[in-house]
Protein backbone atom coordinates (compact mmCIF):
# COMPACT_ATOMS: atom_id res chain seq x y z
CA UNK A 1 0.00 0.00 0.00
CA UNK A 2 2.47 2.42 0.95
CA UNK A 3 4.69 1.63 -2.56
CA UNK A 4 0.85 2.17 -4.20
CA UNK A 5 0.85 5.38 -2.32
CA UNK A 6 4.34 6.67 -3.12
CA UNK A 7 3.06 5.76 -6.99
CA UNK A 8 0.26 8.05 -7.09
CA UNK A 9 1.57 10.73 -4.70
CA UNK A 10 4.84 11.03 -7.48
CA UNK A 11 2.22 11.15 -10.21
CA UNK A 12 0.10 14.02 -7.77
CA UNK A 13 2.95 15.91 -7.92
CA UNK A 14 3.98 16.14 -11.71
CA UNK A 15 -0.43 16.76 -11.87
CA UNK A 16 -0.08 19.63 -8.92
CA UNK A 17 2.90 21.37 -10.96
CA UNK A 18 1.30 21.36 -14.29
CA UNK A 19 -2.42 22.50 -13.09
CA UNK A 20 -1.94 24.02 -9.68
CA UNK A 21 -2.02 27.39 -11.27
CA UNK A 22 -4.90 27.68 -13.30
CA UNK A 23 -6.68 26.28 -10.54
CA UNK A 24 -5.90 28.20 -8.04
CA UNK A 25 -6.65 31.30 -10.65
CA UNK A 26 -10.26 30.01 -11.09
CA UNK A 27 -10.62 29.49 -7.56
CA UNK A 28 -9.72 32.60 -6.79
CA UNK A 29 -11.76 34.16 -9.56
CA UNK A 30 -14.77 32.50 -8.13
CA UNK A 31 -14.12 33.46 -4.25
CA UNK A 32 -12.26 36.67 -4.73
CA UNK A 33 -9.94 35.44 -1.39
CA UNK A 34 -6.79 33.60 -2.41
CA UNK A 35 -6.09 31.69 0.79
CA UNK A 36 -9.73 29.98 0.47
CA UNK A 37 -8.88 29.52 -2.91
CA UNK A 38 -5.47 27.86 -2.15
CA UNK A 39 -7.35 25.52 0.30
CA UNK A 40 -9.87 24.63 -2.19
CA UNK A 41 -7.47 23.66 -4.91
CA UNK A 42 -5.25 21.37 -2.26
CA UNK A 43 -9.10 19.71 -1.09
CA UNK A 44 -9.62 19.32 -4.66
CA UNK A 45 -5.85 17.68 -5.63
CA UNK A 46 -6.88 15.39 -2.03
CA UNK A 47 -10.19 14.28 -3.14
CA UNK A 48 -8.36 13.41 -7.07
CA UNK A 49 -5.49 11.36 -5.47
CA UNK A 50 -7.74 9.08 -4.39
CA UNK A 51 -8.98 8.52 -7.82
CA UNK A 52 -5.74 8.22 -10.01
CA UNK A 53 -5.92 4.84 -10.47
CA UNK A 54 -9.51 5.65 -12.53
CA UNK A 55 -8.38 8.75 -14.45
CA UNK A 56 -7.67 6.85 -18.11
CA UNK A 57 -7.02 9.53 -19.90
CA UNK A 58 -4.58 12.05 -18.64
CA UNK A 59 -5.91 14.87 -20.83
CA UNK A 60 -9.11 14.39 -18.94
CA UNK A 61 -7.60 15.70 -15.58
CA UNK A 62 -7.66 19.69 -16.21
CA UNK A 63 -11.45 19.29 -16.60
CA UNK A 64 -11.92 16.99 -13.96
CA UNK A 65 -10.09 19.46 -11.62
CA UNK A 66 -11.94 22.30 -12.56
CA UNK A 67 -15.38 20.28 -12.14
CA UNK A 68 -13.62 19.28 -8.64
CA UNK A 69 -12.65 23.00 -8.03
CA UNK A 70 -16.03 24.17 -8.79
CA UNK A 71 -18.61 21.42 -6.81
CA UNK A 72 -15.81 22.64 -3.58
CA UNK A 73 -16.08 26.27 -4.27
CA UNK A 74 -20.37 25.91 -4.36
CA UNK A 75 -20.07 23.43 -1.30
CA UNK A 76 -17.92 26.61 0.44
CA UNK A 77 -20.50 28.95 -0.38
CA UNK A 78 -23.60 26.99 -0.04
CA UNK A 79 -21.76 26.60 3.80
CA UNK A 80 -21.53 30.58 4.22
CA UNK A 81 -24.88 30.89 3.26
CA UNK A 82 -26.30 28.61 6.09
CA UNK A 83 -23.56 30.33 8.16
CA UNK A 84 -24.64 33.90 7.39
CA UNK A 85 -29.10 32.79 7.77
CA UNK A 86 -28.63 31.69 10.83
CA UNK A 87 -26.67 34.65 12.22
CA UNK A 88 -28.93 36.68 10.74
CA UNK A 89 -31.87 34.71 12.57
CA UNK A 90 -30.14 34.94 15.36
CA UNK A 91 -29.77 38.82 15.47
CA UNK A 92 -33.18 39.26 14.17
CA UNK A 93 -32.35 40.80 11.32
CA UNK A 94 -34.45 39.21 8.08
CA UNK A 95 -31.95 39.73 5.39
CA UNK A 96 -30.26 37.11 3.82
CA UNK A 97 -28.90 36.52 0.58
CA UNK A 98 -25.92 35.17 -1.78
CA UNK A 99 -23.81 37.66 -0.49
CA UNK A 100 -19.99 39.00 -2.06
CA UNK A 101 -17.12 37.66 -1.04
CA UNK A 102 -16.21 38.63 2.13
CA UNK A 103 -12.25 39.27 2.32
CA UNK A 104 -11.69 42.40 -0.12
CA UNK A 105 -8.70 44.31 1.07
CA UNK A 106 -9.63 47.53 2.18
CA UNK A 107 -6.71 49.29 -0.11
CA UNK A 108 -8.84 46.94 -2.96
CA UNK A 109 -10.70 49.44 -4.61
CA UNK A 110 -11.32 48.73 -8.17
CA UNK A 111 -15.02 49.26 -8.62
CA UNK A 112 -15.72 46.10 -11.27
CA UNK A 113 -13.70 43.32 -9.17
CA UNK A 114 -15.93 44.92 -6.22
CA UNK A 115 -19.22 44.75 -8.24
CA UNK A 116 -18.14 41.43 -9.34
CA UNK A 117 -18.23 39.98 -5.86
CA UNK A 118 -21.46 41.16 -4.85
CA UNK A 119 -23.26 39.16 -7.73
CA UNK A 120 -24.73 36.09 -7.06
CA UNK A 121 -22.80 33.02 -6.90
CA UNK A 122 -24.07 31.13 -10.05
CA UNK A 123 -23.85 34.90 -12.38
CA UNK A 124 -20.31 34.96 -10.69
CA UNK A 125 -19.58 31.44 -12.40
CA UNK A 126 -21.13 31.69 -15.26
CA UNK A 127 -19.03 34.98 -16.26
CA UNK A 128 -15.64 33.31 -14.98
CA UNK A 129 -16.23 30.59 -17.39
CA UNK A 130 -17.47 32.31 -20.13
CA UNK A 131 -14.68 35.37 -19.79
CA UNK A 132 -12.20 33.61 -18.56
CA UNK A 133 -11.61 30.45 -19.29
CA UNK A 134 -13.59 31.25 -22.27
CA UNK A 135 -15.55 28.67 -22.00
CA UNK A 136 -18.43 27.79 -24.65
CA UNK A 137 -22.21 28.29 -23.02
CA UNK A 138 -23.18 24.40 -23.95
CA UNK A 139 -19.81 23.16 -21.57
CA UNK A 140 -21.24 26.22 -18.86
CA UNK A 141 -24.53 24.60 -18.61
CA UNK A 142 -23.21 21.75 -18.15
CA UNK A 143 -21.14 22.63 -14.92
CA UNK A 144 -24.11 24.76 -13.55
CA UNK A 145 -26.39 21.41 -14.05
CA UNK A 146 -28.58 23.62 -16.62
CA UNK A 147 -29.66 24.74 -19.53
CA UNK A 148 -27.77 26.88 -22.26
CA UNK A 149 -29.98 29.23 -22.46
CA UNK A 150 -30.02 29.63 -18.62
CA UNK A 151 -26.33 30.42 -18.73
CA UNK A 152 -27.31 33.05 -21.32
CA UNK A 153 -29.19 34.44 -18.97
CA UNK A 154 -27.13 34.84 -16.17
CA UNK A 155 -24.37 35.39 -18.01
CA UNK A 156 -26.31 38.87 -19.25
CA UNK A 157 -28.32 39.74 -16.41
CA UNK A 158 -24.91 39.68 -14.81
CA UNK A 159 -23.28 42.04 -17.10
CA UNK A 160 -26.31 44.29 -16.58
CA UNK A 161 -25.95 44.06 -12.74
CA UNK A 162 -21.62 45.46 -13.22
CA UNK A 163 -22.56 47.95 -15.70
CA UNK A 164 -25.08 49.06 -13.23
CA UNK A 165 -23.22 49.19 -10.32
CA UNK A 166 -20.57 50.51 -12.44
CA UNK A 167 -22.71 53.71 -13.20
CA UNK A 168 -23.55 54.08 -9.08
CA UNK A 169 -20.31 54.05 -7.98
CA UNK A 170 -19.47 56.62 -11.09
CA UNK A 171 -21.86 59.18 -9.89
CA UNK B 1 -17.77 45.97 -20.33
CA UNK B 2 -17.13 42.35 -22.05
CA UNK B 3 -13.40 43.90 -22.83
CA UNK B 4 -13.14 45.79 -19.34
CA UNK B 5 -13.98 42.21 -17.14
CA UNK B 6 -11.61 39.91 -19.63
CA UNK B 7 -8.58 42.16 -18.77
CA UNK B 8 -9.68 42.43 -15.22
CA UNK B 9 -10.29 38.36 -14.52
CA UNK B 10 -6.83 38.20 -16.77
CA UNK B 11 -5.08 40.94 -14.74
CA UNK B 12 -6.42 38.72 -11.24
CA UNK B 13 -5.60 35.90 -12.13
CA UNK B 14 -1.78 36.54 -12.99
CA UNK B 15 -1.61 38.06 -9.13
CA UNK B 16 -1.72 34.25 -8.08
CA UNK B 17 1.99 33.38 -7.27
CA UNK B 18 3.53 30.06 -9.16
CA UNK B 19 2.70 27.01 -7.83
CA UNK B 20 6.65 25.25 -8.38
CA UNK B 21 6.24 21.90 -5.88
CA UNK B 22 3.61 20.02 -4.32
CA UNK B 23 3.18 21.11 -0.83
CA UNK B 24 4.35 18.87 2.06
CA UNK B 25 1.18 19.39 3.79
CA UNK B 26 -0.86 18.12 0.87
CA UNK B 27 1.37 15.24 0.30
CA UNK B 28 0.52 13.94 3.49
CA UNK B 29 -3.08 14.32 3.16
CA UNK B 30 -3.15 12.82 -0.22
CA UNK B 31 -1.16 9.79 0.67
CA UNK B 32 -3.40 9.30 4.00
CA UNK B 33 -7.03 9.66 1.25
CA UNK B 34 -5.06 6.85 -0.93
CA UNK B 35 -4.45 4.46 1.80
CA UNK B 36 -8.34 5.01 2.93
CA UNK B 37 -9.65 4.41 -0.25
CA UNK B 38 -7.19 1.48 -0.52
CA UNK B 39 -8.97 0.17 2.68
CA UNK B 40 -12.28 0.89 1.80
CA UNK B 41 -11.94 -1.06 -1.55
CA UNK B 42 -10.67 -4.12 0.62
CA UNK B 43 -13.26 -3.91 3.20
CA UNK B 44 -15.93 -3.54 -0.03
CA UNK B 45 -14.26 -6.51 -1.95
CA UNK B 46 -14.00 -8.79 1.62
CA UNK B 47 -17.85 -8.05 2.04
CA UNK B 48 -19.28 -8.90 -1.05
CA UNK B 49 -16.95 -12.21 -0.55
CA UNK B 50 -18.05 -12.88 2.43
CA UNK B 51 -21.57 -12.29 1.34
CA UNK B 52 -21.23 -14.86 -1.88
CA UNK B 53 -19.55 -17.16 0.36
CA UNK B 54 -22.96 -17.33 2.27
CA UNK B 55 -24.82 -17.35 -0.07
CA UNK B 56 -23.54 -20.30 -1.50
CA UNK B 57 -23.47 -21.75 1.20
CA UNK B 58 -26.88 -21.10 2.39
CA UNK B 59 -28.38 -21.90 -0.97
CA UNK B 60 -26.31 -25.44 -0.64
CA UNK B 61 -27.66 -25.86 2.77
CA UNK B 62 -31.66 -25.32 1.88
CA UNK B 63 -33.83 -28.34 1.79
CA UNK B 64 -34.53 -29.87 -1.30
CA UNK B 65 -38.61 -29.21 -1.09
CA UNK B 66 -40.27 -32.35 -2.08
CA UNK B 67 -43.84 -31.68 -4.55
CA UNK B 68 -46.98 -32.03 -2.95
CA UNK B 69 -48.43 -35.53 -3.40
CA UNK B 70 -45.29 -37.63 -4.06
CA UNK B 71 -43.74 -39.70 -1.34
CA UNK B 72 -40.73 -38.56 0.19
CA UNK B 73 -37.89 -40.83 0.67
CA UNK B 74 -35.03 -40.58 3.39
CA UNK B 75 -32.28 -40.46 0.11
CA UNK B 76 -33.90 -37.04 -1.08
CA UNK B 77 -34.21 -35.23 2.09
CA UNK B 78 -30.72 -36.43 2.77
CA UNK B 79 -28.48 -34.80 -0.50
CA UNK B 80 -27.57 -31.41 0.13
CA UNK B 81 -24.91 -30.16 2.55
CA UNK B 82 -23.48 -32.99 3.52
CA UNK B 83 -20.18 -31.64 3.21
CA UNK B 84 -20.54 -29.40 5.98
CA UNK B 85 -22.71 -30.96 8.52
CA UNK B 86 -20.63 -33.16 11.21
CA UNK B 87 -20.61 -36.50 11.40
CA UNK B 88 -22.86 -39.08 13.64
CA UNK B 89 -21.20 -39.92 16.84
CA UNK B 90 -22.40 -42.89 18.95
CA UNK B 91 -24.01 -40.68 21.09
CA UNK B 92 -26.58 -39.38 18.76
CA UNK B 93 -27.25 -43.11 17.56
CA UNK B 94 -29.54 -45.98 18.64
CA UNK B 95 -28.80 -49.26 16.61
CA UNK B 96 -31.17 -51.77 16.88
CA UNK B 97 -30.77 -55.27 14.70
CA UNK B 98 -33.30 -57.53 13.40
CA UNK B 99 -32.67 -60.40 11.08
CA UNK B 100 -34.66 -63.19 9.67
CA UNK B 101 -33.94 -66.82 8.45
CA UNK B 102 -32.89 -67.64 5.43
CA UNK B 103 -31.99 -70.78 3.75
CA UNK B 104 -29.24 -72.16 6.28
CA UNK B 105 -28.17 -68.22 7.02
CA UNK B 106 -30.06 -64.51 8.68
CA UNK B 107 -30.27 -61.88 6.74
CA UNK B 108 -31.50 -58.53 7.95
CA UNK B 109 -29.84 -55.34 9.33
CA UNK B 110 -29.11 -52.99 11.59
CA UNK B 111 -30.99 -50.07 11.47
CA UNK B 112 -29.19 -46.37 13.12
CA UNK B 113 -31.43 -43.71 14.26
CA UNK B 114 -30.47 -40.19 15.08
CA UNK B 115 -31.56 -39.65 18.22
CA UNK B 116 -30.21 -36.00 18.89
CA UNK B 117 -31.73 -32.32 17.63
CA UNK B 118 -28.96 -32.24 14.79
CA UNK B 119 -28.52 -33.47 11.37
CA UNK B 120 -25.40 -36.06 11.05
CA UNK B 121 -23.62 -37.83 8.70
CA UNK B 122 -22.31 -41.76 7.71
CA UNK B 123 -20.41 -42.29 5.52
CA UNK B 124 -18.53 -46.20 4.68
CA UNK B 125 -18.76 -49.43 6.45
CA UNK B 126 -18.83 -50.12 10.12
CA UNK B 127 -16.39 -52.51 11.76
CA UNK B 128 -18.37 -55.17 13.46
CA UNK B 129 -17.08 -56.70 16.62
CA UNK B 130 -19.26 -59.65 17.93
CA UNK B 131 -18.62 -59.96 22.03
CA UNK B 132 -19.23 -63.28 23.89
CA UNK B 133 -21.52 -63.41 27.28
CA UNK B 134 -18.44 -61.93 29.33
CA UNK B 135 -18.86 -59.10 26.71
CA UNK B 136 -15.01 -60.34 25.33
CA UNK B 137 -14.42 -59.93 21.51
CA UNK B 138 -14.93 -62.94 19.62
CA UNK B 139 -11.85 -62.69 17.98
CA UNK B 140 -11.66 -66.33 16.35
CA UNK B 141 -13.67 -68.40 14.12
CA UNK B 142 -15.76 -65.53 12.72
CA UNK B 143 -15.32 -64.29 9.48
CA UNK B 144 -15.97 -60.73 8.40
CA UNK B 145 -16.89 -59.55 5.12
CA UNK B 146 -18.49 -57.46 2.50
CA UNK B 147 -21.87 -57.04 1.00
CA UNK B 148 -23.30 -54.78 -1.47
CA UNK B 149 -25.43 -52.45 -0.15
CA UNK B 150 -29.48 -52.78 0.09
CA UNK B 151 -30.49 -50.46 -3.04
CA UNK B 152 -27.71 -52.51 -4.94
CA UNK B 153 -29.05 -55.66 -4.82
CA UNK B 154 -32.54 -54.74 -5.15
CA UNK B 155 -31.31 -53.26 -8.60
CA UNK B 156 -32.92 -49.61 -6.94
CA UNK B 157 -31.07 -46.15 -8.37
CA UNK B 158 -28.51 -45.26 -6.17
CA UNK B 159 -29.41 -43.05 -3.68
CA UNK B 160 -28.62 -39.04 -3.78
CA UNK B 161 -25.44 -38.30 -2.36
CA UNK B 162 -24.65 -41.39 -1.52
CA UNK B 163 -22.02 -43.05 -0.07
CA UNK B 164 -22.95 -39.96 2.25
CA UNK B 165 -25.93 -40.76 4.10
CA UNK B 166 -27.45 -37.31 5.85
CA UNK B 167 -29.30 -38.37 8.97
CA UNK B 168 -31.76 -35.74 10.03
CA UNK B 169 -33.02 -35.82 13.76
CA UNK B 170 -35.73 -38.87 13.89
CA UNK B 171 -34.25 -40.11 10.76
CA UNK B 172 -32.23 -43.53 10.84
CA UNK B 173 -29.54 -45.30 8.34
CA UNK B 174 -29.14 -48.62 8.00
CA UNK B 175 -26.27 -51.26 7.39
CA UNK B 176 -27.14 -54.74 5.94
CA UNK B 177 -26.61 -57.93 7.58
CA UNK B 178 -25.80 -61.79 5.94
CA UNK B 179 -24.96 -63.97 8.83
CA UNK B 180 -24.03 -67.18 8.57
CA UNK B 181 -23.04 -70.92 10.11
CA UNK B 182 -23.03 -70.38 13.93
CA UNK B 183 -21.19 -73.33 15.59
CA UNK B 184 -21.89 -75.44 17.15
CA UNK B 185 -25.43 -75.72 17.31
CA UNK B 186 -26.68 -74.38 20.37
CA UNK B 187 -23.83 -71.85 20.98
CA UNK B 188 -25.00 -68.61 22.68
CA UNK B 189 -25.81 -65.82 21.05
CA UNK B 190 -23.42 -63.28 20.41
CA UNK B 191 -23.63 -59.23 21.39
CA UNK B 192 -22.84 -57.33 18.54
CA UNK B 193 -20.95 -54.00 18.51
CA UNK B 194 -20.64 -51.09 15.95
CA UNK B 195 -17.44 -49.15 14.97
CA UNK B 196 -18.48 -45.79 13.73
CA UNK B 197 -16.31 -44.58 11.01
CA UNK B 198 -15.03 -41.33 13.16
CA UNK B 199 -17.81 -41.65 15.75
CA UNK B 200 -17.16 -44.29 18.33
CA UNK B 201 -18.84 -47.47 18.79
CA UNK B 202 -22.88 -48.58 19.35
CA UNK B 203 -23.93 -51.50 21.38
CA UNK B 204 -26.53 -53.53 18.76
CA UNK B 205 -29.78 -54.00 20.16
CA UNK B 206 -32.67 -56.52 19.59
CA UNK B 207 -29.84 -59.34 17.97
CA UNK B 208 -30.76 -61.06 21.31
CA UNK B 209 -34.39 -61.48 20.21
CA UNK B 210 -32.85 -63.60 17.02
CA UNK B 211 -32.31 -67.30 16.87
CA UNK B 212 -28.42 -67.96 15.45
CA UNK B 213 -28.30 -69.56 11.86
CA UNK B 214 -27.12 -73.08 11.91
CA UNK B 215 -23.97 -74.87 12.17
CA UNK B 216 -23.98 -76.06 8.49
CA UNK B 217 -20.41 -76.11 8.19
CA UNK B 218 -18.99 -77.64 11.35
CA UNK B 219 -15.11 -76.36 11.79
CA UNK B 220 -15.53 -73.46 9.35
CA UNK B 221 -16.09 -70.55 10.90
CA UNK B 222 -19.49 -68.28 11.25
CA UNK B 223 -19.19 -65.42 8.40
CA UNK B 224 -20.86 -62.29 8.87
CA UNK B 225 -21.44 -60.16 5.91
CA UNK B 226 -22.33 -56.64 6.35
CA UNK B 227 -22.80 -53.41 3.71
CA UNK B 228 -22.15 -49.95 3.80
CA UNK B 229 -24.36 -47.22 5.30
CA UNK B 230 -27.20 -46.53 3.44
CA UNK B 231 -30.29 -44.15 3.48
CA UNK B 232 -33.27 -45.64 5.22
CA UNK B 233 -34.55 -48.35 7.80
CA UNK B 234 -33.92 -51.26 5.12
CA UNK B 235 -36.17 -53.53 3.03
Amino acid sequence: MDRLAATDTGKLGELYVRHADDAVRLAYLLTGDLALAEDLVQDAFVRLAGRLVHLRDPGAFDAYLRRTVMNLSNSHFRRKKVERAYLARARGAIRTQDGPWSDRSVEDRDPLWQALGRLSRRQRVAIVLRFYEDLPEREVAEILKCRPGTVKSLVSRGLETLRNEIRGEGR
Amino acid sequence: MRDDLRELLRRRAAQVPPHLELPRSLTGRARRRIALNALAVGLTVLLLAGGAFAGVRAFRAAPVRQPEGEPTTSSDQHTPSASTIPVCTSARLRAVGSMQGAAGSREGGISLANLSDATCTLQGTPTITLLDQNLEPVTSGVTLGSSPPGWAADGSPEPAGWPVVTVRPGDSAFVRIRWSNWCPDGRPAPLWRLDIPGGGTVDVNGFEAVTPPPCNGPGQPSTVEEGPFEPGTGP
